[in-house]
């Protein structure tokens, strides 16, 4: 009776301590050069429900139903702690098909998270049957490999793309799943290193090195 | 070049060491860092379109006009502005149009004549990823002239088709051109042409199907005038969706403009007026 009749209050303070200690971090965090921080201060406090379709790169939302948030120091932790996949969904396109062979292809070169896995193309908000494919069975493998590894997902700072991988990977079933926001753009501003990627190709078979 | 100086200047050694000490520092640890700085693709590019030619800094020659903060990175406005007219002793033979970062990083190669009066073009562009845009020009001695201008915008080239493909295929190759209606005899005088195409970059999904769409895209333009010819252009997939360009032409007598297109399934266009 008594214990019911405190608990409500003791409910609302405690959660004021908890803002007021989530307050503080950040500002330790803001005061520490906000490069580091996991969702960047300019973040879209209303998470859609939807895929994000287009205009990729532009700020983000803080959260993503169903994931764990992640900072710079938060990723190193968690690549030196228990089994975890990073997972980098920055872009590469594909030269097309009926491209005339006169034309330079020549793709931006990608520098990304020591020991990461490239999964270009699976980031968009509608994904081509080819690259949904190429999405589930590598997700497929990474997790038969490693049960119970934690997926990781990152492109760039302010870009939508791991945003919406994450996502669907949730949606999907994945009960691990990791987004890392700040990218390669906050690993670089960490002075952390990063090597040349190559993507994993698509109907790959299941790679032993990795 | 450090050596020479050093021997020369002995009392200038510690301060040229230690400059070539930091250039060291600065060239060794460019990669981790670099992304804005890093010019090694500029040079694979430059490498492959120009080969070994100089380039000087062309801030006297041309200037080149785009939003720094694109809001449709499918469509962003570019303008080059050409210093002086077209002339026998100095003319702008052609100018290059690169986007950088794109996969595709040629947009456009517009070869001018005299006939065309100024060497000013306009047109809209697809933006991949934040990116140098670089506009070259080559003058009738054979020199290269470069300028640049950085863009934020990303997803251009992979921005969903039109919705109504059926429409959108209709009026395929469809043109209209927009001339002065009091036009200047021996003057430039500024057209804007605009053509009907989805010029499909191979990189763009079908919301309706879930599937790429192959690339189709307009990959030949000639103007004349008369049996003047005003420009050549080759276009690549950086060019939007229904292809818009400005230019000039400089009529010597009274004539029809007329455009020849051609896309890269063997379509060819063409329309007087």
């Amino acid at each position: 009776m008594l214990i019911d009749f405190i608990r409500p209050h003791l409910r609302v303070q405690l959660t004021a301590y908890v803002k007021r200690c989530r307050r503080i971090s950040l500002l330790t965090v803001l005061a520490a050069g906000n490069a580091v921080a996991g969702p960047p201060a300019s973040c879209i406090q209303e998470e859609p429900f939807d895929y994000r379709v287009e205009a990729y790169r532009a700020p983000v939302p803080c959260t993503l139903e169903g994931a764990r948030v992640v900072s710079v120091e938060d990723v190193v932790a968690i690549k030196e702690g228990g089994p975890a996949v990073m997972i980098d969904v920055m872009p590469r396109q594909r030269r097309p098909a009926n491209l005339p062979k006169s034309r330079l292809w020549l793709p931006p070169p990608r520098r990304n998270l020591p020991g990461s896995i490239w999964l270009p193309n699976v980031g968009g908000g509608v994904l081509p049957v080819e690259e949904e494919a190429y999405f589930r069975a590598n997700l497929e493998r990474i997790t038969g490999e490693r049960p119970g590894v934690k997926l990781v997902f990152y492109c760039l700072d302010n870009c939508w793309m791991s945003w919406n991988a994450a996502k669907r990977a949730i949606e999907w079933g994945y009960p691990d799943v990791v987004w890392f926001p700040g990218g390669t753009d906050a690993w670089r501003a960490a002075n952390l290193p990063l090597e040349d990627a190559t993507p994993i190709p698509d109907e790959s078979i299941p790679d032993e090195s990795q | 070049m450090f050596h020479a100086l050093s021997s020369t200047r002995p009392a200038k050694k510690p301060v040229t060491l230690f400059w070539a000490a930091l250039a060291l520092a600065v060239a060794g640890s460019l990669p981790p860092f670099a992304a804005a700085s890093d010019t090694s693709r500029w040079d694979a590019l430059r490498q492959h379109y120009f080969g070994d030619r100089e380039i000087h800094d062309g801030r006297r020659v041309l200037a080149l006009m785009a939003p720094e903060r694109a809001a449709n990175a499918a469509v962003v406005p570019v303008s080059i502005r050409v210093a002086f007219p077209q002339s026998e002793e100095r003319y702008v033979k052609t100018v290059t149009l690169l986007v950088d970062n794109n996969p595709s990083p040629l947009a456009g190669r517009f070869h001018l004549t005299l006939a065309s009066g100024k060497a000013n073009i306009a047109t809209r562009i697809r933006v991949n990823d934040f990116t140098d845009i670089r506009a070259v020009a080559e003058l009738n001695d054979g020199s290269l002239h470069m300028v640049k201008r950085y863009v934020m915008a990303a997803g251009g080239c992979s921005a969903p088709v039109p919705m109504d493909m059926d429409a959108t295929l209709a009026r395929m190759g469809k043109m209209k051109l927009k001339r002065s209606v009091r036009e200047l005899a021996g003057q430039p005088n500024l057209a804007q042409l605009m053509i009907s195409h989805p010029n499909f970059s191979g990189m763009q999904t079908d919301a309706a199907t879930n599937q790429y769409v192959p690339a189709d895209f307009v990959h030949q333009i000639e103007v004349r005038h008369g049996d003047n010819l005003v420009m050549k252009v080759e276009t690549d997939i950086s060019i939007s969706e229904n292809p818009n360009f400005r230019f000039y032409y400089s009529p010597v007598a009274e004539g029809e403009l007329s455009v020849f297109v051609k896309d890269t399934s063997g379509r060819s266009f063409s329309q007087s007026w």
